[in-house]
């Protein structure tokens, strides 16, 4: 049992490294529509601080962008904290569909603007913590930029944010995943479906793209992920 | 063949009013008894000391008070329950959620806050005075009803 739990916390599906994505391109087979790879559990030093900032504290706001699940839910209420759920990767499918032009209508203002209001405008004021996940790789600039814009202005002075973005730079596909938090360190990873790669994300443009933040905390991780702990 | 996909239809209950599928309200929502909507409604739903099914069919624009809440169609307004909200699977909800237990299936789709309140120890009644009640489920249809067909 043992030796089942830390396989599924440390196992390497593929050779890459990371079993979510691919250096491969769709030349070398038709990535996007193999198959996905079955739920998995993911330790993640980032979550971990993100809720050790938060433990010694009750009754703050958390902001979730993954969609409500019971699992994200119970992990919250149980500090005593207040959850606020939000589903932006269900946003931004219903805006910008779910084929090959998901990047390029990103460019059209009106669904950007449509995106942007569906995500902030009926936030119930500020919050304490915000969990971004990994949503923000599949937005493109400007509307990149515009969507950590409306974070900052959502977000306390002093609270944090956790989100992640891959470190492979010669990722030919990545897929898109739910997170359910499993324990204060571990995170259930869920794929829902194969998606190209958007643009990489090195510590300097991460760092550029929070550059209205106090600080920026990175944690690599063995999986070809960047975890960043981002301060407001 | 693939086979047909099924949607929970909600259980009738003995006792329990049903808002049909073809049945549009627009105003006020008073139940003394358990209640299901699976048709439309539009305004605010109060079912204090019961269980208020929105079925598969339902879409309710209100905010709802009751002791239970089961969501299975589609609310759009602020969820108020006193011991237990349950989020079925497909169902949707945008609206914040104030109760004191909450169940959520995944594929649910909710936008809202959660605030967990810890359920009071009801105390003995003393001599509650009765408000001028209103009826039992006393629905005020709109002119927009179509098909009537509430059964009680």
């Amino acid at each position: 049992m043992l030796k089942n739990t830390l396989k599924s916390l440390f196992g390497r599906p593929n050779s890459s490294g990371n079993p979510l994505s691919s250096r491969q391109g769709p030349s070398s087979g038709n990535d996007l529509s193999r198959s996905l790879p079955e739920p998995f559990l993911r330790p993640s030093l980032g979550l971990e601080q993100f809720f050790s900032n938060l433990e010694s504290r009750e009754n703050l706001r958390i902001l979730d962008l993954s969609g409500a699940s019971q699992a994200n839910i119970n992990f919250a209420l149980q500090y005593g904290h207040h959850l606020y759920c939000e589903n932006v990767m269900g946003t931004m499918e219903s805006t910008f569909g779910t084929d090959d032009d998901f990047y390029s209508r990103q460019a059209d203002g009106h669904l950007s603007d449509q995106f942007i209001s569906e995500t902030f405008a009926n936030l119930p004021g500020t919050f304490d913590g915000t969990l971004v996940w990994d949503v923000l790789q599949f937005l493109q600039p400007p509307l990149l930029e515009n969507t950590v814009n409306y974070l900052h202005r959502v977000m306390e002075p002093g609270s944090l944010l956790f989100a992640f973005f891959p470190s492979d730079e010669k990722l030919k596909w990545i897929t898109m995943n739910s997170y359910r938090i499993e324990a204060a360190k571990t995170m259930k990873v869920i794929p829902r479906r194969n998606v190209r790669a958007p643009q990489y994300f090195n510590s300097r443009s991460i760092e550029r793209l929070f550059s209205d933040f106090a600080s920026v905390k990175f944690f690599l991780t063995r999986d070809h992920c960047r975890e960043v702990i981002v301060r407001r | 063949m693939a086979a047909p996909s099924f949607r929970a239809e909600p259980e009738p209950l003995r006792g329990s009013a049903t808002i049909g599928k073809n049945v549009t309200i627009t105003g006020q929502i008073f139940s003394r008894e358990d209640i299901i909507i699976d048709g439309e409604v539009e305004g605010t739903v109060e079912a204090a000391e019961n269980k208020l099914t929105i079925g598969p069919n339902g879409k309710v624009k209100a905010s709802i008070h009751a002791r239970d809440v089961v969501i299975i169609g589609s609310v759009q307004g602020n969820v108020e329950a006193l011991e237990r909200v349950d989020i079925r699977k497909d169902a949707r909800l945008l609206g914040d959620i104030r109760t004191a237990r909450i169940v959520i299936e995944d594929g649910a789709v909710f936008k809202g806050s959660i605030d967990i309140v810890k359920q009071e120890v009801k105390a003995k009644p003393a001599a509650t005075p009765t408000p001028a009640a209103p009826a039992t489920s006393p629905a005020t249809p709109s002119a927009t009803n179509t098909n009537p067909d509430v059964k009680r």
